[in-house]
């Protein structure tokens, strides 16, 4: 009897722990405060409060595997840069300081509301490699290269996305809509 | 520092370098930039269209460096490699004959009338403090009618299934019986994603007005809301009531009863059908 209850046991507990296993692949990962090195994601995530990226001469968020979303949720990402100061050189140093990179990953999305603003480079780059991404209701804003920029990206759909103020060049003077 | 104007043309709204091609640009407003919209020569297929792009560059930029500095559609690719339609935009530099630009006098389409009289809907409804309990009934008749002679042919329970393909969108089932359009609709994204997390039924609005019904639940459509898609399949009707519930807020719950049959398609192969890609004539 004994022995039949520990089995019991035993058993429920590789369950509970198969669930939080299982849960912890499925669950979305939270984004907030500030980000001083590359985070990259690996599931559905989302930014919980307004974020301040940090990064020196790379992407604030990079997506590590395909079939992920990342939702703004109303919030803001925001860089270093304060166009036209700080700004990456052009041609070079151009390095990526770009606020969000799919970075070659397919069918990945990146949803709004919300802000990606005052990075470096690009607000958003749909890099080489990457297929079928999403980018909707998205503003990028004060960006000292391009607010969404595909570089050799196919088949996606950049869709209802505000795009505004988006050069660095010391002597441009602010624009607006 | 003293720009070239090479420099400051690399900076843009929405960029398309490289070998990108087969991407969808629409409906954006895109404004304050050095250019608005850059494609490069290389960049191909790619369908630029229903955006707003003005004001691109800004009016102290263009004084100081001159116009040449950018536009809000600056075109290097060949003419026809790309396709630019519907755009509310001034200023155009390529080789495209005509220009895209300037166009300013195209009137609303009806989506953009449909999202701003449901946007209107939702404000009014917003006034009211809490939802209520409702229990609804439909039948199939309110639905929109299928096309005559478009719609595949169903079997009846216990038939040999036969094997139909329905093309469609993949709509929260409840809300386009409610309201076919408002559902369909892109502004219904949000709220049919909100519902589909709830457990509210997913079915596929097909091309000829049928509404089908996964056997399997939501399981193969959750990833697909809103999305076109081809599903093939065995089709059966089913006589039997439905009751879809879904949660109104924290308390209350709405019921709604289909009555009078369904179609319930077991799904064998299902694909995505991606944008279509128009060119003009």
């Amino acid at each position: 009897m004994s022995h039949f209850l520990s089995r019991q046991i035993t058993i429920s507990v590789f369950f509970v722990l198969g669930l939080l296993v299982c849960g912890a692949r499925t669950q979305a990962t939270d984004i907030s405060d500030t980000i001083s090195t590359t985070l990259t994601i690996f599931e559905d995530s989302k930014l919980v409060g307004d974020v301040t990226c940090d990064v020196a001469g790379a992407p604030c968020i990079k997506f590590g595997a395909p079939g992920i979303t990342l939702r703004l949720n109303g919030f803001t990402l925001k860089g270093r840069a304060s166009p036209p100061n700080n700004c990456t050189g052009f041609p070079t140093p151009f390095v990526p300081e770009d606020g969000i990179t799919t970075a070659g990953q397919s069918n990945v999305a990146i949803l709004g509301p919300g802000l990606v603003r005052n990075f470096a480079r690009m607000g958003i780059l749909l890099s080489l490699g990457s297929s079928q991404v999403r980018v909707e209701r998205v503003t990028a804003a004060d960006n000292c290269f391009s607010g969404i920029l595909l570089s050799g990206a196919t088949n996606s759909d950049i869709t209802h996305n505000v795009s505004v103020r988006n050069f660095g060049f010391a002597g441009t003077a602010c624009g607006g809509t | 520092m003293t720009p070239t104007n090479n420099a400051l043309s690399n900076s843009f709204g929405v960029g398309l370098v490289g070998d990108s091609s087969g991407n969808l640009i629409e409906r954006n407003t895109i404004g304050g930039n050095t250019n608005g919209v850059r494609v490069v020569s290389s960049a191909s297929d790619n369908t630029i269209q229903r955006n707003i792009i003005s004001g691109n560059p800004p009016i102290q930029v263009s004084t100081t460096f001159g116009a040449s500095v950018g536009a809000d559609i600056r075109d290097m690719s060949p003419p026809g490699a790309n396709v630019f339609e519907d755009n509310r935009c001034l200023t155009y530099m390529g080789l495209m004959a005509p220009a895209p630009c300037p166009s300013i006098s195209k009137p609303d389409n009806d989506e953009d009338q449909q999202e701003r009289d449901i946007a209107a809907f939702g404000r009014s409804r917003l006034t009211i403090p809490r939802a209520s309990l409702i229990d609804a009934i439909f039948r199939p008749s309110g639905w929109p009618r299928p096309s005559a002679g478009a719609s595949p042919q169903p079997r009846q329970a216990g038939d040999p299934p036969n094997i139909v393909t329905v093309t469609g969108k993949v709509v929260d089932a409840a809300c386009f019986m409610l309201h076919a359009p408002a559902a369909t609709a892109a502004s219904h994204k949000d709220c049919g994603a909100a519902c589909l997390a709830r457990g509210v039924p997913l079915a596929i609005a097909a091309d000829d007005g049928g509404l089908y019904f996964p056997a399997d639940g939501n399981q193969r459509l959750k990833s697909l809301l809103n999305a076109r898609v081809r599903a093939s399949g065995p089709v059966v009707e089913k006589h039997d009531p439905m009751e879809l519930k879904m949660p109104v807020g924290d308390k209350n719950q709405m019921v709604v009863r289909v009555e009078g049959g369904y179609k319930q398609i077991t799904i064998q192969t299902l694909e995505k059908i991606l944008a279509v890609k128009r060119r003009p004539a």
